[in-house]
Formats: structure tokens, C-alpha cells, sequence
């Protein structure tokens, strides 16, 4: 009788000891996600702010006030000119990386471009200014572009093409790099025992199957490229009001440099009407460029898919 | 040792054709007479400059008039390597070279005097090259011009052209500043015009405590509270999509937004940082709406970081220490965590030297547009509610003020020597900021190394 009383307490204790540490996990588990959801909630506060501080602004005049046209046809032009070269050069080197180069050629190229993708885009800017758009300094492009086609202004297309072209190379070149690596041996494989040589067997075996995410990142090459304000603020010649033209030698302004610049004139001047327009833009830049993170997300999916078929 | 090393160079010659390793020496001795020209220009240069009150243009000119002349020479390295790694196109090159190099000589005769000597060397080389060929070719074909070997170049070049943009960037910033790097510019001085003014026209600066010295504490401190934010938080966000997921549909939802706050334009993080801290929250200008921005953008990148560290870690140490009797909570903290912490932290060090490369968030919300320096008692740094300085927010108002801004749009006609002087200032702060970067970087990248063959021989 006492034994059995003796067991029954321990294995109430020992019950209880197991809620305690079921509760102590789910608490856990519920922290956990709390910080996961961290992101939703700021992603969610960008779009909240956006709109409700440029509600106003979306009407009927909307297409009118903010000289919506001519910037985004050149934040489109200007990302899309720069990540075709930067694919010219990117993918290039990730095929070199991924299946030609020997081990140390390969870590110092991969090292390099990895200090290379974060490097701090105002730098690239000011050697941009010097190089490029100075037009004091004779060594310059813009010197030079003066002289030969009688050029006027600071800044110009072609100078944003090379400008986003440094930048985003690196994301290029490394995920597309991944992307070779993990195309599974066996296809490498029975490609060379067919007879087909290296440079056969990259072309027409593993970059079709690394396509996917090839083409991923060159997505997210543009969208980083689209957004992209501070490298491009000396070099693209901004005016306002933007001009449309087709010439890489002429002026141009994106739409997050427009951005930038009109928010700090609302906040001088202190204008609402601006202030909402700014943030209208802002709204629409954000829903732009996360459109493309969703193309991303849908090809990577589908690739992943058909990987596990 | 010695023998080692000299059979180890005996075999790296014996690998190669005689007649390659003879041209490619012929280019080597060429390349290195033709390196003279521009060392002396620049040493000459940089000596003389330095005792005259000079513009910024007469340094840069210098440099990049003798790195110029550095160039053919430079190109002749390249092509008696590719003889040495004896191809037969290497004779075509070094035509194509000569080529260049009387070109130049006829464009430019300053290049003459250094220029012809090339053109006799790497001419003579090519012909000797091509009788080579010739006696050589109607026995035997060592490596055939195909598009295996055309394609090959190509893609080493494309290699080539990544690794030297980032060797050109950082040594052409380095050489800009170097002229303009003084004790002085650290310390001594406020960062405002007032004071750069001041000292142009030999008058004291006004306050004591300031310089790119404060900008550097600024930036540091704002990226140090950021991450006290976004590594707890990222990394709790990663064990949880890492170890306590399914694939369900909620975890897919929070990869979204996670995904879309990765994509997000720095401008567009500064606006709505703005708007909510200075504007909802009252905050101005201060510590923490700065460190609570650039954590918006830190985070994604620490959660995407810390869960492909964490992912790496073998299936069996998780198995094994469920076996165990461990909790799900007890494996991830004790066993995946402690196994994935050197890629943790090779991710996080790269994280801190992105954040500090961050200009717009930090403008419009820690640093605003005129620029201040320190505070006075230097130890109100510590305030959150202290407005500081930042590297990045100073390059990127120092230009803007003394060349654009200053009339419609164009630069002034006449610059001022406190134009040169604002510009230097930016110089040496961006030279400052990307050693920080490159420090970062390469410690980083160095102790994954160490971390990994360590993890590999254990």
C-alpha cells in the first residue's frame, strides 16, 4: 500500500517534471518564432508607412506629378544595360570558377569577389566621380567625352552601365557558380564519356541545368540594381525634371535617386503634397522590386521541384 | 631546404618547351627594363610634388601617367607567362604586342624613348617564336589552336578582370589619399566647413575633439548597437527555420517576407525609418533610430548566414543527440549551434562590414545632413540619444557640398583650396572605411579557413 502510494507520487513528479520541460520547449519554440517573425513585421511596417503617408498622392493625377514615366523607363533601362554587362563578365568567371580553374586560382578569384559583393557602395561612387563624371579632372571620361563629342553635363547612362556593372558582377558570378557546382556528377560524367569535350559539355549540359538559378541570380542582380542610389548619385547626372532619351551619352535619373533627393527637399521645405508623392514612389520602387524577388522565389521553386521529381 | 627548392624549380622547367621558356625569358627581361620607365616617373613624381603646394590633379596625374607606362610592361608579364605555360599562340601575342607598343610610341612621344625598346624586343621574340613554330610544327602539333584552347584564355581573362577590379579599386583610393593622410585629419579637427575653412586660412579650429577619427567611432558604434539587435534576433529566427520546421505553409510565408526584407532598396529602409522614428516616435537624429534601421537590413542577412551554417552541420550529430535523450531545444543550443558557430561568425563579421558601407540609412536617421562632431564630453558617445558622425554619411556630403551643389548643378569654374581640402578629407575617410572593410573581410575569410581544417581534423 505505501509502495504503491510511494510510486504514484513519483510518477506524478515525474509527470510534472515532463510538463515542466514540455512547457519550457513550447515557450521556447513560441520565442523562437517570435524573432522569425520579426521580419514580417518590419516588412509589413514599410508597406503600412508607405501608405499611409503617401495615400493622397494616389489619384487622378498621379501619372502627372512626379515625372512617374520618364524615371522608371530609366531605372529599368539603366539596371538591365548594367546587368547585361555584368552577366558578360559574371558568368564567364562562374563557369571558369566552377569547371576550368585549379583549386588556388579558384579560392583567390572566389575571395576576391566575395570582398568584392559587399564593398561599400559610396566608395565605388566617389571613384566613379573621379574617374568617370569629374569633368575638371583631365583624366576623366567626361574630359574626354567633352572634348571628342562635345558633351555637356557631369554624368551620363553609359557611366551608370559600368558603375552597376562593378556592383553587381560579384552576386553573378558567385550564385551562378553555386549553381554549377551542384549539377550532380553523373551528368559531367556521361557527357565527357560520350566524347563531347569541356567546353561542349558546359554549354550544352550543365548550363542548361543550372539555368534556374543562373537566371535567379541575375534577378537579383537587377533588383539590387534597380534600388541602388548612393553609387549612381555622381555619375548618372541627374536633372530634374528628367528627359527622356535613348543615347548611353546622355542624363539620366532613376527613380530611387528621385526619391532621395525630393524626400529631403519635402523635409526643407516641408510640403506635404511633395512628402506624399515620395512616398507613393517609394511604395511603388518597394512593390517593383518585390516583384522581382518573386519571380526569383517562383523559379527557384520550380527548380527544386523538378529537382525532387 | 635549398635542394627542395631547387628541384622543385628544376621540374617546373623541365615541364616546359626550351623555345617557350627562352622567348618568355627574352619577354621577362623586356618587361622588367620596360618597368623602369614608370617606377622612376612615379618616385620622381611623388619626391618633387611633395616639397610645392599642389593641386589634386597634379598627384593623380602623376600616378596615372605612370601607371600607364607600367602597362605595356605589364602586359609583356602576361604574355611570357603564357609562354611559359608554353602554348603555341604565344608568338601571335607577342606580335599583337609589338604591334602595341609602336603604336604608342607613334601616338605619344613622350612613350618613345621606352616604348621602341619594347617594340625591337617583342619583335625579335615573335620571330624567333615563329621559326620555332615553323620547325617544330611539321613534326609535331603541342597544342592546337581550337576553341577548346580559345575559350579557355577567355575565361581566365573574365577571372582575371574580377580579381583586378578589386585590387584597382582599392589601390587607386589608396594612392589618391596617401598625398592627403596627416595626423591631423584624424584628430584635430571638427567636421564641419566652418572649420576646414579655418584651417585653409591658417586660423585654429573651432571646438578640439573631431576629425575622421569621429566619423570612425560614429560608424562603429552605430553597427555595434545594430548587431546587439539583429544577431539575437537572427540568430533565434534561423534555429527556428532551421530545426523547428516542417515544410509547412507558415514557414514558406516567413521565408517570403524574410526573402522581400532582403530585397528592399536601402533608400526605401532610410524613408520609413525616418518616418517612424524621428516622425511617430520623436526620436530625431539619434543612436538608436540609426542602430534600429540598419538593423532592417542586417537582419536578413544574419538569419540567411546563421541557417546555411546551421543547415551544413551533418544530419548525424542532431540524430545522435536526440538518441541521447537531449530536447529539441538542448540539441539546437548545445549541439547545432556550438557545430555551426564558426560559420555563424565568419557571416556575422561579414554582416558588420556591410552594415558599416550603409550611407542612406544612417543619413536619415543617426547622422543628418549637416554634419557635427563629437560631442563635448566625449563620453556622451554612450548616449542613445546622441547624434554622431558616420564615415560613410561624410564622403557622401563632402563632394556633394564643394563640387555639384555649388551652382546649377555644374562645378565651379574656379575651385577653391578648400574644395581640395573637403575632398581630401573625403579621400582619407574612405580609405579608412575600406581598410576597416578589407580587415574585416579578410579576417573573416581567414578564420573560416582556420575553422574549417580545424573542424576537418578533429
Amino acid at each position: 500500500m505505501g509502495a504503491s502510494a510511494f510510486f504514484t507520487g513519483l510518477e506524478r513528479r515525474n509527470g510534472l517534471l515532463m510538463n515542466m520541460k514540455m512547457l519550457k520547449e513550447k515557450l521556447i519554440k513560441a520565442g523562437l518564432f517570435v524573432c522569425a517573425a520579426f521580419s514580417i513585421v518590419f516588412v509589413l511596417s514599410i508597406i503600412f508607412y508607405s501608405l499611409y503617408n503617401g495615400n493622397q498622392a494616389i489619384t487622378a493625377e498621379f501619372l502627372h506629378g512626379f515625372y512617374w514615366v520618364p524615371c522608371i523607363y530609366f531605372t529599368v533601362y539603366v539596371a538591365v544595360g548594367a546587368v547585361a554587362l555584368a552577366v558578360a563578365i559574371g558568368l564567364p568567371c562562374a563557369i571558369y570558377m566552377a569547371e576550368f580553374a585549379d583549386m588556388r586560382l579558384r579560392n583567390v578569384t572566389k575571395t576576391s569577389l566575395e570582398v568584392l559583393d559587399g564593398f561599400p557602395s559610396i566608395v565605388i561612387g566617389v571613384l566613379g566621380w573621379e574617374l568617370l563624371s569629374n569633368p575638371r579632372s583631365s583624366y576623366s571620361f567626361t574630359h574626354f567625352l567633352h572634348h571628342e563629342f562635345g558633351m555637356i553635363g557631369t554624368g551620363c547612362l553609359l557611366f551608370g552601365w559600368l558603375i552597376l556593372m562593378v556592383m553587381s558582377f560579384p552576386v553573378i558570378a558567385t550564385i551562378s557558380e553555386d549553381a554549377l557546382r551542384a549539377v550532380s556528377q553523373d551528368l559531367r560524367e556521361a557527357s565527357l564519356g560520350v566524347g563531347a569535350t569541356k567546353w561542349q559539355t558546359t554549354t550544352k549540359v550543365l548550363l542548361p541545368s543550372a539555368m534556374p538559378r543562373v537566371l535567379a541570380s541575375i534577378l537579383l542582380a537587377l533588383a539590387a540594381a534597380m534600388g541602388e542610389v548612393v553609387a549612381l548619385w555622381w555619375v548618372l547626372g541627374f536633372t530634374i525634371p528628367p528627359v527622356f532619351s535613348f543615347s548611353p551619352l546622355s542624363a539620366a535619373t532613376s527613380l530611387s535617386m528621385i526619391i532621395n533627393n525630393q524626400f529631403q527637399e519635402a523635409n526643407e521645405s516641408g510640403s506635404p503634397f511633395l512628402r506624399q508623392q515620395v512616398f507613393a514612389a517609394a511604395f511603388v520602387l518597394f512593390i517593383v522590386i518585390g516583384l522581382v524577388n518573386i519571380a526569383i522565389r517562383i523559379i527557384v521553386a520550380n527548380q527544386s521541384k523538378r529537382g525532387a521529381e | 631546404m635549398n635542394l627542395k627548392i631547387r628541384n622543385q624549380v628544376s621540374s617546373f622547367f623541365r615541364k616546359k618547351k626550351k623555345e617557350n621558356l627562352l622567348i618568355g625569358s627574352l619577354l621577362f627581361v623586356s618587361a622588367i627594363i620596360a618597368l623602369l620607365p614608370g617606377a622612376i616617373h612615379l618616385i620622381n613624381g611623388l619626391y618633387s610634388l611633395s616639397f610645392s603646394i599642389v593641386t589634386l590633379d597634379e598627384y593623380v596625374s602623376v600616378i596615372m601617367f605612370s601607371l600607364l607606362m607600367i602597362l605595356p610592361s605589364i602586359i609583356l608579364f602576361c604574355m611570357a607567362y603564357l609562354l611559359w605555360e608554353a602554348h603555341s599562340y604565344g608568338w601571335k601575342l607577342s606580335i599583337a604586342a609589338c604591334g602595341i607598343a609602336v603604336l604608342l610610341a607613334i601616338a605619344t612621344p613622350a612613350f618613345m624613348y621606352f616604348a621602341l625598346p619594347i617594340a625591337i624586343l617583342s619583335g625579335l621574340a615573335a620571330l624567333l617564336g615563329s621559326q620555332n613554330k615553323k620547325g617544330a610544327g611539321s613534326q609535331i602539333k603541342d597544342s592546337p589552336i581550337t576553341i577548346e584552347n580559345v575559350v579557355k584564355v577567355g575565361l581566365r581573362l573574365s577571372a582575371l578582370i574580377c580579381f583586378s577590379v578589386l585590387v584597382a579599386m582599392v589601390v587607386f583610393i589608396v594612392a589618391m589619399a596617401t598625398p592627403f593622410l596627416s595626423i591631423q585629419l584624424f584628430t584635430s579637427m571638427n567636421l564641419n566647413y566652418v572649420n576646414v575653412g579655418r584651417i585653409c586660412y591658417g586660423l585654429p579650429p573651432v571646438g578640439s575633439i573631431g576629425g575622421v577619427l569621429s566619423c570612425t567611432i560614429g560608424s562603429l558604434l552605430v553597427v555595434t548597437f545594430c548587431e546587439f539587435v539583429a544577431v539575437p534576433v537572427g540568430i533565434g529566427a534561423a534555429i527556428y527555420l532551421a530545426e523547428y520546421s516542417g515544410q509547412n505553409r507558415l514557414i514558406s510565408t516567413l521565408r517570403f517576407f524574410i526573402e522581400i526584407l532582403a530585397g528592399a532598396p536601402s533608400v526605401i529602409i532610410a524613408i520609413i525609418g525616418f518616418a517612424i522614428f524621428t516622425q511617430t516616435f520623436h526620436w530625431n537624429y539619434s543612436l538608436y533610430s540609426g542602430a534600429i534601421a540598419l538593423s532592417f537590413m542586417a537582419l536578413p542577412w544574419n538569419i540567411r548566414v546563421a541557417e546555411e551554417a546551421i543547415k551544413s552541420v551533418p544530419r548525424s550529430y542532431r540524430e545522435a543527440s536526440f538518441a541521447l535523450g537531449a530536447t529539441q531545444w538542448q540539441t539546437a543550443r548545445q549541439v547545432m549551434l556550438y557545430a555551426a558557430m564558426p560559420g555563424i561568425i565568419t557571416g556575422i563579421l561579414l554582416g558588420i562590414g556591410v552594415a558599416l558601407g550603409e550611407t542612406l540609412v544612417l543619413q536619415m536617421n543617426f547622422s543628418g545632413a549637416t554634419l557635427t562632431g563629437l560631442p563635448n564630453p566625449w563620453w556622451h558617445i554612450f548616449n542613445l540619444r546622441q547624434q554622431l558622425p558616420a564615415l560613410t554619411v561624410f564622403i557622401y556630403s563632402v563632394p556633394g557640398d564643394s563640387y555639384i551643389l555649388s551652382g546649377s548643378g555644374f562645378p565651379r569654374a574656379n575651385p577653391t583650396n578648400a574644395d581640395f581640402f573637403t575632398f581630401s578629407l573625403a579621400l582619407a575617410a574612405a580609405t579608412v572605411l575600406i581598410t576597416i572593410y578589407l580587415v574585416l573581410c579578410i579576417g573573416a575569410l581567414l578564420l573560416r579557413n582556420h575553422l574549417n581544417k580545424k573542424m576537418k581534423g578533429s
